[in-house]
């Protein structure tokens, strides 16, 4: 109970009980006596039994921690890997807006501009929200951080560091078709 | 209490060891046990007294409960603010509780129980807004309590550890804020949540974390299941397990007094923990709890609109008020790599911050140590500056 080292605690913690001895002292309900000492125990044996029981109790610990580790890391998810995909109707991107789609594991923003279609991934290069078209200002703008592209996702200012990667967007009778750069 | 105390020397003295060899020349130590009840004079209940006469091995530790003081002078006023935390933490459970027998953490329904709760359920509302408002409440008193021991040194010797359980307390404290911010599925929330997992993206190996973070390569279903468990297992648990060495070195320890207090006279008493205190602390609690009352009712926060993973991001969105300030640095930390050099500069800083008891060796010595001062002031003025200008640019 003494504070041991150099610190000096608080003095309350001398005045614990009132300096009473615990209630336990002197009361050893099993073992060897105190009296006695340590004199009669096999250091020797007893660092054996730490040893072997540390060195199995780390054994087990790490064929343990393994496989929860594993286990939280997600298996990967399998994408279809097509070159090309109808993805919806023409009608789903009218002039002058843009509307993403899933196109394999990318999402990909198809822009109608007047008639024009472009495509390019959606997710924004800086910390992968999804960005927007903006007709007024004729731009790929993310409202997370102010990133601002081309229509054709080049840089024009924010702190992204890459450009979109492109992809190329057609229509065919109806069919929406967004195919690979 | 004396009385006690004199029992228990009384009830407990060293009785003289006797080893006993029986006959087979086993040995067997001598049962000896100290008197059942030393304390058996004390004036109780009939109740406490068979409690008593069960538990008097606490005896002592209770008696030193009672002479736990707390210093008044002119900066005792700081002293409710980690109590005021711990009052809308336990408000955080309740209603956590409550929250958990409509909601279901699963994309499909999330966002419908969610609305269902709020529309649908008795009282529902309120208790949804209170566990908002409790959240952003807990975490402003777990600010100013941070801060206001930080400018009165109480972290100096011997209460490194309490700085240093305090400040794992607060890592968990944003944590939960984090992690149950996705829970409504909401599209605030969706998005918040994909920019938060992709911070690590941008520090080496940083993809391996996203990926355990998020269940995946994206926010899905998958990661509101881990954000839910996170913040309905996990937190709570680590958070109780901090809480109890944070107070127990409170108890043991005592409450800090700034430099220099108590050798000028500043400290004009003490008052006890138990109760005077405690009560005084109660009366901050119910004024808390008037307040989270007042702000559900009045202020109530919105349902929004479901998350859909393929509409863009909506406009003007931001974190919640406590992550502004990183999330200003971000976006103004615009040149190359300037993620990574964000992301940096805000771990510098946090481990400073955290290792500060073993840093301001002054303060240690029972000196002042201004330097310490000017460099809280400064982490508090670049808090509170870039949060004002997330203010300024976005409104609430």
């Amino acid at each position: 109970m003494a504070q041991q080292g150099n610190f000096k605690g608080p003095s309350r913690l001398g005045e614990l009980g009132h300096g009473a001895t615990l209630s336990s002292a002197g009361t050893v309900s099993g073992g060897k006596p105190r009296a006695q000492g340590l004199k009669d125990v096999d250091f020797e044996r007893r660092s054996f039994l730490v040893k072997v029981v540390g060195g199995i109790g780390a054994a087990v610990a790490i064929s343990t921690i393994y496989p929860v580790i594993k286990y939280i890391v997600p298996p990967v998810k399998k994408f279809s890997n097509l070159s090309e995909k109808v993805v919806g109707k023409a009608s789903d991107v009218p002039e002058n807006t843009g509307k993403i789609f899933q196109f394999n594991k990318d999402k990909v923003i198809v822009i109608n501009d007047n008639g024009k279609l472009t495509a390019c991934s959606a997710v924004c290069t800086h910390l992968g929200c999804l960005v927007h078209w903006d007709n007024a200002q004729n731009l790929i703008a993310c409202p997370c951080h102010g990133a601002k592209y081309k229509q054709t996702g080049e840089i024009i200012s924010g702190p992204q560091p890459l450009p979109l990667p492109g992809f190329k967007a057609r229509v065919e009778g109806e069919d929406l078709i967004i195919s690979k750069a | 209490m004396a009385e006690n105390n004199q029992n228990a020397v009384a009830g407990s003295a060293p009785v003289k060891q006797n080893p006993v060899v029986t006959k087979g020349g086993v040995y067997k130590p001598a049962v000896e046990r100290a008197d059942a009840n030393p304390y058996k004079d004390s004036r109780l209940s009939s109740v406490g007294a068979w409690l008593q006469e069960r538990f008097y091995v606490v005896m002592p530790v209770i008696d030193y409960l009672k002479k736990k003081e707390v210093p008044k002078h002119r900066l005792s006023f700081w002293y409710y603010f980690g109590g005021l935390g711990l009052f809308f933490f336990m408000v955080q459970i309740v209603t956590g509780l409550l929250l958990m027998q409509y909601y279901k953490p699963t994309t499909a329904e999330a966002y419908a129980s969610f609305v269902f709760l709020q529309q649908e359920v008795s009282f529902g509302w309120l208790i949804r807004q209170i566990h908002a408002w409790s959240a952003n409440l807990m975490v402003l008193m777990v600010f100013v309590h941070m801060f206001s021991s930080f400018f009165m040194k109480s972290y100096r010797k011997p209460r490194e550890l309490m700085w240093l359980t305090g400040s794992v307390l607060f890592v968990l404290t944003l944590g939960f804020g984090f992690t149950g911010y996705l829970l409504p599925w909401n599209e605030i929330a969706f998005f918040a949540t994909q920019v938060g997992t992709e911070v690590p993206k941008v520090a080496p190996g940083g993809a391996f974390i996203v990926n355990i973070l998020r269940g995946g390569e994206e926010v899905t279903g998958e990661t509101l299941t881990r954000m839910f468990s996170v913040h309905v297992v996990l937190l709570p648990g680590l958070l109780l397990l901090l809480l109890s060495a944070h107070l127990l070195l409170v108890q043991i320890l005592g409450t800090s007094a700034p430099i220099g207090y108590k050798e000028t006279g500043r400290i004009k008493g003490y008052d006890k923990f138990f109760p005077t205190f405690l009560a005084k602390d109660a009366i901050g609690w119910l004024i808390g709890f008037g307040l989270i009352l007042y702000l559900a009712v009045f202020f109530p926060g919105p349902v929004g609109i479901e998350a859909n993973p393929l509409a863009p991001a909506p406009m003007g969105i931001k974190p919640e008020w406590y992550f502004w300030a990183q999330f200003l640095m971000l976006k103004d930390f615009s040149f190359p790599n300037g993620e990574l050099i964000a992301i940096f500069v805000i771990t510098l800083g946090a481990a400073f911050w955290f290792f500060i008891p073993f840093l301001d060796h002054r303060a240690s010595r029972e000196e002042k140590s201004p330097i310490f001062t000017i460099i809280g002031l400064l982490y508090l003025a670049g808090l509170v500056i870039n949060t004002y200008r997330v203010f300024a640019e976005y409104g609430w």
